[in-house]
């Protein structure tokens, strides 16, 4: 439902398919109070790229003063930190748990936006009630991270000449075959470019050739195409 | 050997592994090597489920190309996913007589060589997380000890993917299968970049990865993530 969403977004008048999705709709239907996601994953904190509630900036900010919080651990660890009660998690973020409940958050649950060794930044949705996630709901949350991973990254990544946009059926998965990341490696040989950059361009190509981008990626790793510099 | 004793030497070894800080697809890797020695078959697999019913070969006894193939047809329909839906064992499938209910899966399989695959599951209480994927290249039965001797393995694979951890909430189980996936992405990013470099396939190119971890002691997933960033600390490897 979130995806379709997405993809209909992507097709269209200009902006990604990530900024006509409504946050709080999102929240609703993963059955959180608020959602938001940033970009970095350093310790310079994340700068804020989707969603805008107040909740969620401020928790970010907060994680950003304070230098400790569960959006950092996740950057740092690469692995979803759920906390379903936020008041056991006093020993672990000391100085972020006490002002993160003053704001109203009783229970955090932040998942890391990354492919592989591609780190994009994290995706972080709060409750104002503790309790935990039920496993569809899980589902649901890194579902949408997958998806504003791959929105983050086009968004940074994408040439003038790719339209700056995905193609359309873009929120489909891509950590489905092993030869889209096998691909991804070679080709930011190719091209001496980072691994972000490198799958951008072959998934764009795939658009480009409307063929499927695991077809492409199989090119790549058989050695029937090569990305050359100068196609850039 | 015997078979118990060479099962309690495996268990014993995999046991040392499960140290703080041990690497799961190095493990996973160990284990699915055992079992082609312990079950007598001719390739294994561990393969991972995601969340939305996607199956990943997280490990297998030979890292070919080829078999990552065979083992991602099956997200579509094979014994992996039947096994994972149902949670049940599937065993002795002959590939055969299965054409009908896998064709696309049977037919690769069969061009592969294999002729009777199984499928036992990766089982954590109510929730299947993946299953262990055996492949046998003559027709040989598997016994009903077999089949105990293989579960017994794929319990410990499924140990060994959530033992990061103690483990009291889906939660908890989302986020383990999570990381084991990513690493496993890792590993192929670094492939690639490695194949390339070096004008490689990238299975010799996992076996140059695998080959340089073991020798210098490092984590499988730690070098295959510096690979994959350039960092300096696998300068060695990036010029090798």
């Amino acid at each position: 439902m979130v995806l379709a969403q997405l993809d209909r977004g992507g097709s269209g008048d200009g902006a990604d398919g990530l900024s006509h999705l409504a946050s709080s709709t999102v929240a609703v239907i993963v059955g959180v109070d608020g959602m938001c996601a940033g970009v970095g994953t350093g310790p310079a904190g994340t700068v804020p790229a989707w969603g805008g509630e107040a909740v969620g900036t401020a928790l970010e900010d907060l994680q950003f003063t304070l230098g400790e919080g569960p959006s950092r651990d996740a950057a740092v660890t690469g692995v979803p930190v759920l906390t379903p009660d936020l008041a056991d998690a006093l020993a672990r973020w000391p100085a972020f748990t006490p002002a993160a409940m003053g704001l109203g958050a009783r229970a955090l649950f932040v998942f890391p936006l990354r492919i592989g060794a591609i780190g994009v930044g994290t995706m972080l949705a709060h409750r104002r009630a503790p309790g935990a996630l039920a496993a569809a709901q899980i589902a649901d949350a890194l579902a949408l991270a997958d998806a504003v991973t791959l929105a983050l990254l086009h968004r940074q990544w994408s040439t003038p000449e790719d339209g700056g946009q995905p193609g359309p059926g873009w929120a489909q998965p891509v950590t489905y075959r092993a030869e889209v990341h096998q691909a991804t490696g070679m080709v930011s040989v190719q091209l001496e470019v980072n691994l972000a950059e490198a799958l951008v361009r072959l998934r764009a190509r795939a658009w480009a050739e409307d063929r499927p981008l695991a077809d492409v990626a199989a090119d790549v790793v058989a050695r029937r195409l090569r990305f050359n510099a100068s196609d850039r | 050997m015997t078979r118990e004793r060479q099962l309690v030497e495996t268990f014993v070894e995999v046991a040392d592994t499960l140290v703080d800080d041990f690497d799961v697809i190095d493990f996973l890797l160990t284990l699915a090597g055992r079992c082609v020695r312990l079950l007598d078959v001719d390739a294994a697999g561990i393969m991972l489920i995601d969340q939305r019913g996607h199956l990943h070969a997280a490990a297998a006894s030979t890292e070919s190309a080829r078999l990552v193939e065979l083992f991602e047809l099956q997200t579509d329909a094979g014994p992996c996913i039947d096994c994972c839906r149902t949670g049940t064992p599937v065993v002795n499938a002959d590939l055969g007589a299965n054409a009908g209910r896998w064709p696309q899966f049977a037919e690769a399989a069969r061009d592969s060589g294999f002729v009777a695959v199984h499928a036992l599951p990766l089982r954590l209480r109510e929730n299947v997380i993946g299953a262990l994927n055996l492949f046998s290249a003559e027709s040989r039965v598997l016994t009903e000890d077999d089949v105990r001797a293989g579960q017994a393995l794929a319990d410990v694979a499924t140990i060994g993917i959530l033992a990061q951890r103690s483990l009291h909430q889906a939660e908890l189980l989302a986020a383990q299968l999570q990381s084991a996936l990513n690493s496993r992405i890792v590993i192929e990013q670094a492939k690639g970049v490695l194949a390339e470099r070096h004008r490689i396939s990238v299975d010799e190119a996992f076996a140059l990865l695998r080959e340089h971890a073991r020798h210098r002691n490092l984590r499988l997933s730690d070098l295959a993530r510096d690979v994959a960033e350039r960092s300096a600390a696998a300068a060695e490897l990036w010029r090798a």
